[in-house]
């Protein structure tokens, strides 16, 4: 794909996004759980984001088990753009999550609440991982990085088992239950307009590394 | 441009009486095509080709820089080549570490040895590993003229002596060709006139390239000498032979040797598999005796679980009685002891390069890791039930003590797991620039699940007197998962 085609794809995805959010405005339900305000509204975007951003961490894995079985310096930036841009939108998750619990449970933070708590144990992976990966000197970071991110995708569902186990939810799942109604089309919207920002987001980081090795490169040969 | 390694095999040294012998041509050992090798910037070595005759003495010479080192390693396997091919004669199709280690023996300017093992226990180990009879030991301490000191630390040799045992390390398993680095470097002169004499009684039987940045030894020793500069082989001359001189011809047939398997030959499944626990027993064995002798990273976590359980036995005096609060506190001393001791007992296999010493020897990197995780494991288990004594004593909870069985169990579980996610991020964080205080930040998220089902368990365990069995499901699917992982991947932490 050239690089046209990418900025077309985080526009569609940016309207989209906006097309969501009037649908939201006009006609979502503010009603979740029995309780009737405004910050219920914030699910439209929260989910979207929990939902691609925790499904660009696969791809991240997929992208490090390819470095690793080819050594293409292209897979580990494919992978580090993959983490960089999801550990973004978990961060969006964990702050719109903690701006719902504030109105609804007047609580920044609930351990009671095992999405939450989850959210924060993945974001503090992956928040390791990007620091190891700017810290490192070796020449070998992209294997390492690669390890790493496969080892800490192997971890998170026993992560989320771990704190299912320690904690019954507090709030169930908000989709296909009687006391949330959610407006199809603006969820579905927001999740398309999520899912297209996601590639454009890696694929404008993939290509600023690109572009650094590229440049390392012709500087070496000068 | 692909970076992937490009290390070849080529069929075995042809025997004698083979057509391309006859007509003069001896076989080629060591073969070098367009070999180029980039760090980063700087260009280490630019397109060289080279081809080594088995049975011939060669000396690098050349400034420090010129890629002496960064050629020997592109040899030796432990350097990847940017771009080019390297092909060993003798090695077996797809077995590039067992074959690396079969048919080389590497001296660099580390020992690659313990320094807190006797001479001959370092021998042993590397004997075990590669799996040869203990005759063997005896027989090169001998070849080196170090039977009088193989019971003493190798701590204690002089840096002559630390020589001769690396060089007895390399002729355990009398290998077709050795690769020596500078290995007259910083003895003194009866030293290096010491390990002048053994290379030359080894000159003949085994295809010997070292570096050196002395010409006249380089003249004395070697049939050719390679003079580089700047990352390019400058000069390439033979050497003449003085009138009188000893010098024995090159011996091409002399290998493959009898303590390695036939070049090629696929080990029998069996056969790896008594290979992979032996070298995870040997490692365990390594680790305790040398855990034994030394007492470093037991007492160092110890005395931090110690300080630990006073300042909280302090800060909780009020609470002391409540579960989860005994809980709380035995497994933030098991965290903080395992951090510390994680990152000194991982640290000293890179200690003089011991841990590549081992990898060199072509063995399962799986197996050293898994018997590393197995020793170290064993300590912090050690250590976490001394915690359990100390918070039983500072915190007047003498219910712990009778719970012990159940402990035991549910300690052992989460030390396995700590130890196999810790060892692996205590590798990375020695390879940042942040060091140590990189290895919380690393591993504690990675932990979670232990460290929940511990605090979650010790509470269910002192009020019903049984482990949970959900917390016993994830320690084991932990431990499972992050075992087969890590020893899975270990091998590509150490590229560098």
């Amino acid at each position: 794909m050239n690089w046209i085609a990418w900025r077309s794809l985080g526009a569609a995805g940016l309207l989209a996004v906006l097309a969501s959010t009037f649908f939201v405005a006009t006609a979502a339900s503010r009603s979740f759980y029995g309780i009737d305000h405004p910050v219920n509204l914030i699910f439209y975007y929260h989910v979207a984001v929990a939902w691609v951003g925790f499904a660009g961490l696969l791809l991240a894995a997929l992208a490090s088990g390819a470095y690793l079985a080819t050594r293409a310096p292209g897979y580990s930036w494919l992978a580090e753009a993959c983490i960089a841009v999801s550990f973004a939108f978990i961060t969006l998750t964990l702050a719109t999550g903690s701006v719902w619990a504030r109105f609804i449970w007047n609580s920044w933070w609930e351990w009671s609440d095992l999405r939450l708590v989850t959210a924060l144990v993945v974001w503090f992976i992956y928040a390791a991982y990007l620091v190891f990966r700017h810290q490192a000197q070796d020449g070998a970071v992209h294997a390492k990085a690669a390890v790493f991110s496969l080892v800490a995708f192997v971890s998170v569902p026993i992560t989320v088992a771990s704190t299912r186990l320690w904690q019954s939810p507090f709030h169930g799942t908000s989709l296909g239950t009687d006391s949330v109604s959610i407006h199809g089309l603006a969820f579905a919207l927001s999740l398309i307009g999520t899912g297209l920002v996601y590639p454009y987001l890696v694929a404008t980081r993939w290509r600023t590394h690109r572009l650094a090795d590229e440049l390392e490169a012709i500087e070496a040969q000068a | 441009m692909s970076l992937r390694p490009v290390w070849s095999a080529a069929p075995a040294i042809p025997p004698a009486g083979r057509p391309e012998e006859a007509a003069g041509a001896p076989p080629a050992a060591i073969t070098l095509g367009a070999v180029a090798k980039r760090y980063g910037r700087q260009l280490a070595l630019d397109r060289v080709d080279l081809r080594i005759d088995a049975g011939t003495t060669v000396a690098l010479t050349g400034a420090n820089g010129a890629g002496k080192s960064t050629l020997l390693g592109l040899i030796s396997g432990t350097v990847s080549p940017s771009s080019g091919r390297v092909t060993l004669a003798g090695a077996g199709p797809g077995d590039g570490n067992r074959s690396r280690g079969r048919i080389l023996g590497v001296l660099h300017h580390r020992t690659m040895l313990y320094d807190r093992l006797t001479g001959a226990e370092n021998l042993r180990l590397h004997a075990t590993v590669r799996g040869l009879p203990p005759a063997r030991v005896d027989a090169v301490l001998a070849q080196v003229d170090l039977v009088g000191a193989a019971d003493r630390p190798v701590g204690t040799y002089s840096h002559g002596m630390r020589k001769r045992l690396s060089l007895a390390r390399l002729l355990l398993h009398e290998p077709a060709v050795l690769l020596l680095d500078e290995p007259f470097a910083g003895l003194d002169a009866a030293s290096q006139e010491r390990l002048a004499q053994i290379v030359e009684g080894l000159r003949g039987r085994h295809t010997i390239v070292f570096s050196t940045h002395d010409l006249p030894r380089a003249e004395a020793l070697a049939d050719r000498v390679l003079t580089m500069t700047a990352g390019r082989i400058a000069d390439d001359r033979a050497t003449e032979v003085l009138p009188g001189s000893e010098r024995p011809a090159p011996n091409a047939t002399a290998h493959p040797t009898p303590f390695a398997p036939a070049p090629g030959a696929a080990a029998p499944r069996a056969a790896v598999v008594e290979g992979f626990v032996r070298t995870v027993a040997a490692m365990l064995a390594k680790d305790l005796r040398i855990e034994s002798r030394a007492r470093s990273v037991s007492t160092a976590m110890l005395m931090l679980a110690g300080l630990l359980a006073v300042v909280l036995g302090m800060a909780f005096e009020p609470l002391a009685n409540d579960p989860a609060v005994l809980s709380g506190a035995l497994w933030v001393l098991i965290t903080f002891a395992a951090l510390h001791g994680l990152a000194r007992s991982f640290d000293a296999e890179f200690h003089d390069d011991a841990l590549r010493g081992l990898l060199l020897t072509g063995a399962d990197p799986a197996a050293i890791y898994l018997g590393k995780v197995l020793g170290t494991a064993t300590f912090l288990l050690g250590v976490a039930l001394a915690s359990v004594g100390l918070i039983s004593l500072f915190f007047g909870a003498p219910a712990l003590l009778g719970a012990l069985p159940g402990l035991v169990l549910l300690i052992a579980l989460a030390a396995l797991g700590l130890t196999a996610v810790g060892g692996l991020t205590t590798v990375m964080a020695r390879h940042s620039g942040l060091g140590e205080t990189l290895l919380p930040l690393l591993l504690l998220p990675l932990v979670v699940p232990v460290l929940l089902a511990g605090v979650a368990s010790v509470p269910v365990l002192l009020e019903t007197g049984r482990l949970d069995p959900g917390w016993l499901r994830v320690l084991l699917a932990y431990d499972v998962g992050m075992l087969v992982a890590t020893t899975a991947f270990f091998e590509h932490l150490l590229e560098g």
